[in-house]
């Protein structure tokens, strides 16, 4: 389980680099907006890995809420930029 | 190494991989809408994968029944935020790439006619 | 009164799964909470037929599957050394009306090979009168119209092909949740796209 866990983390551990690239990258703020989305999908799954790796769910939550957080966020922006344009 | 453990070590490798999939897909593709792609796609069924490795991992029931409410939040919001991401993009003018071959949005009649 | 008692079901249940906590009490005060915020804030009208669970198993199943192809495509697209596309953007016109149908079909798509849906319009709009609707999106002149999804596609290949699998899962999905008035609707041909090709303007006329 810690072999399949260190695995699952410098797997997800690259995406989220590729993902850092191009929210630095852009161009457009939806590229932006699309990668965050994605950086905290990438995380809440890093959490979901962590918690099978110790067995604890004190984390889960966090989990959770960062969920929906990154969801109300990419709403929130898509709102944004609608109304600006950009 | 009990059997279920086997089982879970596959899912979350599976699923993390799906993870690095979205992360090389929003890195390679060429505009904004084929991003869009690879990162609703993979990363839902990853993380479909790794909640269900990690609820054959936890110890507690709590921590089962936060993984279920994960795993339906991503089904309920991921493709809500992708439309909500492409429509804002589309409308405020990002460009399409030169690959696109079809574009029946263009001739449809444009937003301020709809009330 | 029948969504008003699944809400309850379903914001209870959240809460249950939000504490982690199955006792009795805990259930209780969920209950309670959960009726509280239905009586306060209660739901507006919608126009379901209930779901029908063979149904909803079948499209369950397909949903997994198509889930599953979904990310080999994306995949394949992905991982080629040289990334080769040809992106598109396919109107794929509806039949059935209902505003659950619709949503539930437009976020299938996203989930689904190669397509993300990009907009929603009310159908053949501009054509019948060009005054804009009074009201909801969808209704006009006392009318329900069905809507057009604009599917963004990796791989377009054949629009009239794009345009088939979204009536396909239409099917699926009225054949699930679908009003009446839906299962009424899906028995109609295929509307006719694109619109020039109906100089009339009355395609996908409503029931």
């Amino acid at each position: 389980m810690i072999l399949a866990t260190n695995l699952g983390f410098i797997l997800l551990s690259l995406g989220a680099l590729l993902t850092l690239a191009r929210l630095i990258q852009g161009p457009s703020l939806a590229d932006r907006v699309v990668a965050t989305d994605l950086l905290l999908t990438l995380l809440v799954m890093g959490i979901a890995v962590l918690s099978a790796r110790t067995g604890e769910s004190t984390y889960l939550i966090v989990m959770v809420i960062v969920a929906m957080v990154g969801f109300f966020g990419t709403a929130m922006v898509a709102r944004f930029i609608e109304r600006r344009g950009a | 190494m009990s059997v279920t453990e086997v089982i879970a070590a596959v899912l979350i490798v599976a699923g993390c991989a799906l993870g690095l999939l979205g992360g090389l897909g929003i890195y390679r593709l060429p505009d904004v809408f084929g991003r869009m792609h690879a990162a609703t796609k993979p990363p839902t069924l990853g993380l479909v994968l790794v909640a269900i490795g990690a609820i054959l991992r936890v110890n507690a029931l709590s921590g089962a029944t936060l993984l279920v409410l994960v795993i339906l939040l991503q089904f309920l919001t991921a493709p809500v935020g992708a439309h909500m991401v492409a429509r804002s993009a589309y409308e405020s003018g990002d460009q399409l790439d030169d690959q696109t071959v079809i574009d029946e949005l263009s001739q449809a009649d444009p937003p301020e006619m709809y009330p | 009164m029948m969504t008003r008692v699944l809400m309850v079901v379903w914001l209870s249940s959240v809460w249950i799964l939000l504490w982690g906590d199955l006792s009795p009490g805990n259930a209780l005060a969920g209950i309670v909470l959960a009726t509280a915020l239905v009586v306060l804030f209660p739901p507006g009208p919608t126009q379901n037929g209930g779901a029908h669970p063979v149904s909803v198993i079948r499209l369950g199943l397909w949903f997994v599957k198509a889930l599953v192809i979904a990310n080999l495509s994306v995949a394949r697209a992905v991982v080629r050394p040289r990334i080769q596309v040809d992106q598109g953007i396919v109107a794929v016109p509806l039949r059935a009306c209902s505003p659950l149908v619709t949503a539930f079909v437009a976020n299938a798509i996203t989930l689904t090979p190669g397509t993300l849906t990009v907009d929603v319009r009310p159908q053949a709009f501009g054509k019948i009168g060009t005054e804009p609707a009074a009201g909801h999106l969808q209704i006009r002149n006392g009318v329900q119209v069905p809507p057009v999804l604009y599917v963004h596609c990796l791989r377009t290949g054949d629009p009239a092909q794009v345009r088939a699998d979204g009536l396909e899962l239409e099917e699926y999905v009225v054949k699930a949740f679908g009003s009446p008035e839906d299962r009424r609707a899906i028995l109609q041909p295929a509307p006719v796209w694109p619109r020039e090709a109906n100089p009339t303007g009355a395609e996908g006329s409503p029931t």
